[in-house]
């Protein structure tokens, strides 16, 4: 390597501005590029460069093969990400640490002398400024993260509204869904629009099903990995590597089954605790569900809600009772709503007396949902509208707002351009029991139901 | 020990808080001085004009919490014309309400805080805003 290009480089690293340095593997002659420009003895074509800046820009190091078949190596030199807790708190005891091994510059902020000491967080870069205050001195950038711990309003709550409207990678929140509705409804008030709130992962960290603050500090560790290589991942896909999704990638889409009807058109008995194919009919929705790409299940119950829950037992879902069930499945609809994951981009709603409704139904719904573009999303089979519908999150509060014995169809007409329809091929989407004749109508169609 | 969070908030400390009596920074200040709470946090900054050995002017900064906040509005609402003389001894009567002492006669609002009485990790949040006054006031001073 030659010395001046060398030095540049130093230069360049110590400045943490990012780099590249480009090898062209027959002869070892090199050039820096940087976004603005290009050093060096190795002259490379407008293409070349371009792909060079893209793997600079998703800090991709490796083989580029230009068009006239030199094969470049390519070294991207970018400084390391920085990861801002909010809160020397235990998990941050935990995260500081894993994250500087990680490869991150960790920096904690908590104006809590009494727990930002050296040692409780020993060799990690405290600030005890108020978090606001703090976060602009540092400097909020798309190499940053923000993690608010504190789980105290007024310290994680300004260090939000900076971070929201940043440019910075990763943005999380520790706090359970109940907490983060009312972090949502005070950052609202405070002027942060849904979609600079939507960026806030929380609760923070994937669900690894940990307890302890170690545990806690690994799930949002890799949460943080993952998200730092988000760009990664648009390079590669770009490049036609075809890299499946990982968790998280997809659109988080919960299902909501409503089973808290009182059935009263079937008589004494509970037409979801009915046996179909040997299974009770309110099992075969959530099963549906379950085996659908959903990222959970709720299911709300209401009349007999013990009964409904044991029909239930063993199967990975949310059971919510529903005390007002009898004013009418719009009660239920909000309780499970106000249950759903604050993660959920959107739910679909199952009705638990819809036996012939499978998880090819749901998945079509999925697939046909885009976050960028949230549409109510309605199967349909020979021109009429079926169930299940999936619902984009920002109709929740509307469909809360409903009253009485109504589902959210009225919204669909309110809302009719945002619709989209998805064909199904059988008829299953139309299919209820509301009669003993229903029940008995069911069990054959079923047999022949696609899975 | 069990935290009664309503009396510890009441309601007369919320309409406190959001008052938020005395807000802000004076053009010119004699005297100004910063203290925080290390176990919450709060960070309060009051700067004081003075005159014929009374507080003509105040003014101060409070991040943190309701308390703290509260604290510093009810100084907002009754510090100007106290006189210099006695901010060291409204500083020892909150020391001494929240040790267990009567709340006294000076300000009728400090009796909302005697709930804090029984969280000692919250005696700070209440206690600063007068730190911070005496301590401004004796910036101002010109004997020191």
């Amino acid at each position: 390597m030659k010395r001046e290009l060398f030095e540049a480089l130093l230069a360049e690293r110590r400045a943490k501005r990012p780099v590249a340095l480009v090898t062209r593997l027959a002869d070892g002659v090199q050039a820096l590029v940087d976004a603005a420009g290009l050093r060096g003895q190795l002259a490379l074509d407008a293409d070349a460069l371009v792909e060079v800046r893209r793997r600079l820009a998703a800090d991709r190091s490796g083989l580029v093969e230009t068009a006239t078949g030199e094969v470049l190596f390519v070294r991207c030199h970018v400084a390391a990400q920085r990861l801002v807790i909010v809160g020397a708190v235990h998990i941050t005891q935990a995260l500081a640490p894993m994250a500087a091994i990680a490869g991150f510059e960790v920096v904690v902020v908590d104006p809590r002398r009494a727990f930002a000491t050296p040692e409780r967080l020993p060799g990690v870069t405290l600030v005890t400024e108020w978090p606001d205050e703090a976060l602009e001195r540092i400097g909020l950038d798309a190499g940053t993260a923000v993690v608010t711990l504190t789980h105290d309003p007024k310290l994680d709550d300004p260090a939000l509204l900076s971070a929201v409207t940043s440019p910075v990678f990763y943005i999380g929140a520790l706090g359970s869904p109940r907490t983060h509705a009312r972090r949502i409804e005070r950052l609202t008030e405070a002027g942060c629009t849904a979609d600079a709130l939507a960026r806030i992962h929380a609760p923070v960290g994937l669900d690894l099903g940990g307890r302890t603050p170690p545990e806690i500090a690994v799930s949002i560790l890799a949460q943080l990995v993952h998200a730092r290589h988000a760009r990664d991942r648009g390079l590669a896909a770009d490049a036609g590597y075809a890299p499946s999704p990982p968790p998280g990638c997809t659109p988080h889409v919960a299902a909501l089954v409503l089973a808290a009807g009182m059935s009263s058109r079937m008589g004494a008995a509970n037409k979801l605790l009915a046996a179909v194919d040997g299974v009770p009919m309110v099992a075969r929705a959530v099963d549906a569900a379950l085996a659908s790409r959903a990222a959970s299940v709720t299911v709300v119950v209401g009349h007999e809600g013990d009964a409904v829950a044991a029909a239930l037992a063993g199967r990975a879902v949310r059971i919510v009772r529903n005390p007002d069930y009898a004013q009418g499945m719009s009660t239920s609809l909000r309780c499970g709503l106000a249950a759903l994951p604050a993660a959920a981009q959107a739910v679909v709603v199952l009705l638990g007396d819809m036996p012939r409704v499978g998880a090819g139904h749901v998945d079509r719904l999925i697939a046909a949902f885009d976050p960028a573009e949230p549409a109510i999303i309605v199967p349909e089979h020979g021109g009429r509208r079926g169930n299940p519908v999936l619902w984009p999150r920002d109709l929740f509060a509307a469909m809360q707002a409903i009253e009485g014995d109504r589902g959210a169809r009225g919204l669909i007409e309110a809302h009719a351009t945002r619709v989209r329809r998805v064909a199904c091929d059988d008829d299953g989407i139309f299919f209820d029991v509301d009669t003993p004749a229903d029940l008995a109508g069911v069990a054959a169609p079923v047999v022949r139901q696609r899975s | 020990m069990p935290i009664d969070i309503d009396a510890l908030y009441n309601a007369r400390i919320k309409a406190l808080a959001q008052a938020a009596h005395g807000t802000g920074r004076l053009d010119a200040a004699d005297g100004a001085a910063r203290r925080d709470s290390p176990m919450c946090g709060d960070q309060v900054r009051i700067e004081v004009r003075v005159a014929d050995g009374r507080i003509a002017a105040l003014a101060h900064e409070v991040r943190g919490c309701l308390l703290c906040r509260a604290s510093a509005a009810m100084i907002g609402l009754h510090a100007v014309g106290t006189a210099t003389a006695d901010t060291a001894r409204l500083r020892e009567r909150v020391v001494q309400m929240l040790a267990g002492a009567e709340p006294g006669e000076d300000w009728p609002e400090l009796s909302l805080f005697v709930p804090a009485r029984a969280h000692r990790s919250r005696h700070g949040c209440v206690l600063i805003p007068f730190e911070a006054l005496d301590a401004a006031v004796r910036a101002a001073s010109p004997a020191g």
